[in-house]
């Protein structure tokens, strides 16, 4: 009988702390996610070539101007 | 006495109602109240899966969700539970947090349902507007519920490839509608009892496998070449008054698709906004009659049935009959007389061309036709592809057969023909254009051991392929090719400087919808070609539909496809055919061996970014700081602007631009002195350097 409520609560509480671990995982995912997204906006190339031009007066190099070796 | 035995007798009563009662609750099987029970304490939870990322074959992430909120009121409730001011007050909070009029918020309030939803996926600043002003504390009858919304953070990038969602998550174009399934994920519902405050207790193993988010795709376009042609073509669009365009890139090896750009386009972010029209792929979706790009491929067709790249062909001095109508070339002054089968491609001549479609015959063309894929989809994932369309017996009449020799009475999509150039590329062999490149799955044994891994999904490692030409065929159909990009062929806008290229010119008249007879003022103008020829990596495809201030493709579509293909091959390393060419132009002063040693003592692997600007290697230049921290300007001249802001660093400076290209001067002068925040003007100019300086430090 004690044994058997004992494994009644056990179930309780490992229940609680699935809970919480999801509840962690799942803001742990949202927070990746919003990260990416806030990476992918910063290196957008439309942003960066605008950042180039207006910001640097850089302009695309020209044929000459790119060594592959 | 008697009124305390009565009260006594009541009470007894009362406390033996009670005991039955609970002996009862307690041990008799009552359905009703077993249905209540566990209404209350059980519960089915759904799981709201997360949407799977699109990510481009870097890793760049092209479409990503995020968890939103979404505000609902219950208007009923509401009338119960709050007085008239603090209706007023609640719908002034709503209207100035998302920004709508007070009077379409109120009409929100005073609607007579039991539900309603306000606004859905509000932005992080509408949400915390709302409760920073406290909405939650307005009882039951309002809300904000947690939803995903889908972003994509490069907005109009691969716009036509990605597609767009519903506002409940669901794919209704492109990727996002073809793999929903995939993107979506599984939403579950497990059985578990809930305690006081809501939290789950399981009852079974289901619980813990629950949650399927959405799997990710791995794409095959590279998303800076997609800006790159993306950039091009609407240049081009718009410089040439055309009314669409597009422009397709390709890996000549695995058939993977670097970049799929259509004008007009449209932000997925709010595809809504945007007409049909501009969210058509009209790449895939788009039939035309290709005209002279064709051309090339039925002379594929004659050398594989006899014929030799020095078969000679009379083009009747610019006026053919067949049946009763006249082939004439494309421009009336061409009159051709005899021509090689490369000459006809060279000069694109339509009678030439008509001639071996003749020669040929209806079977033999139907039957390449149908081996190429002509009235035929490739296969692509994409939704809402085009086969095309051909029919053979229309062109069993003299007139249309020789019409299909120049590529009219027959449509293709531009998919479709970069396909056909992309086998003859790849030594005669077509092979199956993708986009989706994998799927990222979660490697479930890391799931185990406690961390994240992904892993790829690699199900279209082998795409689809079959025999076109023999080898040797495709080889000389690139030879005939190369003669159009030469000084004398239509194709010589389409040159490179360091990679030889492959290609054809094509502008072929539209039908008119009116007369259905071929427009004289509507064109089609296309270019498609591969680079480097002797050994192609990529096909590239331009077509411009209707430009009216320049038609011929060979001044509107080949110098798009020159843009594109050259940001293209840099981009994916591919060297260039000759170096020494290359380093022969840079070198005023220095031997080319000096050049070379040096260059390749210093040059990391993969190519140089400090080669960018022609000096073999950047000097350790640095702004220092005196003992009264002020900054010491170094001489920053004969630097390129990107090597004098690294100098700079992380010194507090306010840079001025002057120009582009090379410092020529700068103010303060080398070895003035600048105060920390200062301004440090660069006066620049292209690519001249100072001779006396050193470019080879020790």
């Amino acid at each position: 009988m004690g044994s058997f409520a004992w494994i009644r609560l056990e179930i309780v509480r490992i229940s609680y702390d699935i809970h919480r671990l999801e509840k962690l995982e799942q803001q742990a995912r949202d927070d990746v996610n919003k990260v990416t997204l806030k990476i992918n906006e910063a290196r957008s190339p439309v942003r960066l070539e605008r950042i180039a031009r207006e910001k640097f007066d850089m302009k695309k190099p020209r044929p000459e101007q790119v060594i592959k070796l | 006495m008697n009124r305390i035995r009565w009260l006594g007798f009541f009470f007894f009563v009362f406390a033996a109602g009670i005991v039955t009662r609970t002996v009862y609750l307690q041990f008799a099987f009552d359905e009703k109240l077993e249905r209540l029970s566990k209404r209350q304490f059980n519960s089915k939870l759904t799981s709201l899966p997360r949407r799977g990322l699109i990510l481009d074959r870097n890793g760049e992430g092209l479409a990503v969700t995020l968890k939103v909120r979404s505000l609902f009121i219950r208007p009923e409730l509401m009338r119960k539970e709050l007085n008239a001011s603090e209706r007023a007050r609640l719908s002034n909070i709503i209207s100035k947090g998302i920004h709508w009029p007070k009077q379409r918020v109120i009409e929100k309030i005073r609607s007579d349902r039991g539900f309603v939803w306000v606004k859905r996926q509000l932005s992080q600043t509408e949400e915390s507007f709302l409760r920073s002003h406290k909405i939650l504390e307005f009882g039951d009858s309002v809300g904000l519920v947690e939803e995903t919304r889908r972003f994509y953070p490069n907005k109009e990038l691969a716009a036509h490839v990605l597609g767009s969602v519903g506002i409940d998550g669901q794919g209704l174009e492109g990727l996002e509608l073809l793999y929903d399934a995939i993107l979506s994920g599984e939403q579950s519902k497990i059985d578990s009892s809930r305690d006081a405050r809501g939290r789950r207790i399981f009852r079974g193993e289901n619980g813990l496998f629950a949650f399927k988010d959405g799997q990710s795709l791995v794409l095959s376009i590279d998303r800076t070449i997609q800006f790159d042609a993306e950039k091009a073509l609407d240049q081009a669009v718009r410089e040439f008054g055309a009314k669409a365009g597009t422009a397709i890139v390709a890996e000549v090896e695995t058939g993977e698709i670097l970049a799929l750009a259509n004008a007009p386009t449209f932000n997925p972010n709010v595809a809504n906004q945007y007409s049909a029209d501009s969210r058509r792929n009209r790449a895939i979706t788009d039939a035309y009659e290709p005209g002279s790009t064709f051309k090339p491929l039925i002379a594929g067709l004659a050398l594989e049935n006899g014929k030799t790249t020095r078969s000679k062909i009379y083009c009747e001095m610019g006026s053919f009959k067949v049946a009763d109508r006249v082939i004439s070339e494309a421009e009336t002054h061409e009159q051709w007389g005899w021509l090689t089968l490369g000459e006809v491609i060279q000069h694109s001549s339509n009678i030439g061309a008509a001639k071996i479609a003749l020669e040929l015959g209806v079977d033999s063309i139907t039957g390449f036709f149908d081996k190429l894929g002509v009235g035929k989809k490739t296969g692509l994932d994409l939704p809402g592809e085009a086969p095309g369309r051909y029919s053979s017996s229309e062109a069993r009449s003299s007139v249309r057969l020789a019409n299909v020799g120049f590529g009219q009475g027959f449509t293709t999509t531009s998919l479709q023909m970069l396909s056909f150039y992309l086998s003859i590329a790849n030594n005669g062999q077509w092979i199956q254009p993708r986009i989706v490149k994998a799927i990222l799955n979660e490697d479930p044994e890391s799931i185990v051991r406690g961390t994240l891994r992904w892993k790829l999904d690699h199900r279209f490692e082998n795409s689809k392929s079959k025999k076109i030409f023999e080898p040797k065929t495709a080889k000389d159909i690139t030879r005939m090719l190369e003669l159009v990009v030469n000084e004398n062929g239509t194709g010589k806008l389409a040159q490179l400087e360091d990679w030889p290229v492959a290609g054809k010119t094509g502008t072929a008249q539209k039908i008119d919808q009116e007369t259905y007879r071929y427009s004289r003022s509507k064109y089609i103008s296309s270019f498609v070609g591969f680079a480097p020829a002797k050994n192609p990596k990529l096909v590239t495809l331009v077509m411009l539909d209707e430009p009216t201030k320049k038609y011929y493709a060979s001044e509107t579509a080949a110098p798009v496809f020159r843009e594109i293909m050259q940001a293209a091959l840099i981009r994916t390393q591919v060297p260039p055919v000759d170096s020494k060419v290359r380093l022969m132009k840079l070198a005023n002063q220095s031997s080319i061996d000096a050049i070379e040693e040096s260059t390749e003592a210093t040059a990391p692997r993969g190519g140089s970014e400090s080669l960018a600007s022609g000096v073999a290697k950047s000097p350790d230049v640095k702004l220092k700081r005196n003992d009264k921290n002020e900054i010491v300007l170094p001489d920053l001249r004969g630097l390129s602007i990107r090597e004098a802001v690294r100098a700079i660093g992380t010194e507090p400076v306010k840079l001025e631009i002057h120009g582009s290209g090379i410092v020529r001067e700068h103010f303060p002068k080398p070895h003035e002195t600048l105060e920390p925040g200062g301004r440090l003007r660069l006066v620049c100019s292209s690519h001249e350097r100072k001779k006396s300086r050193d470019l080879f430090p020790e």
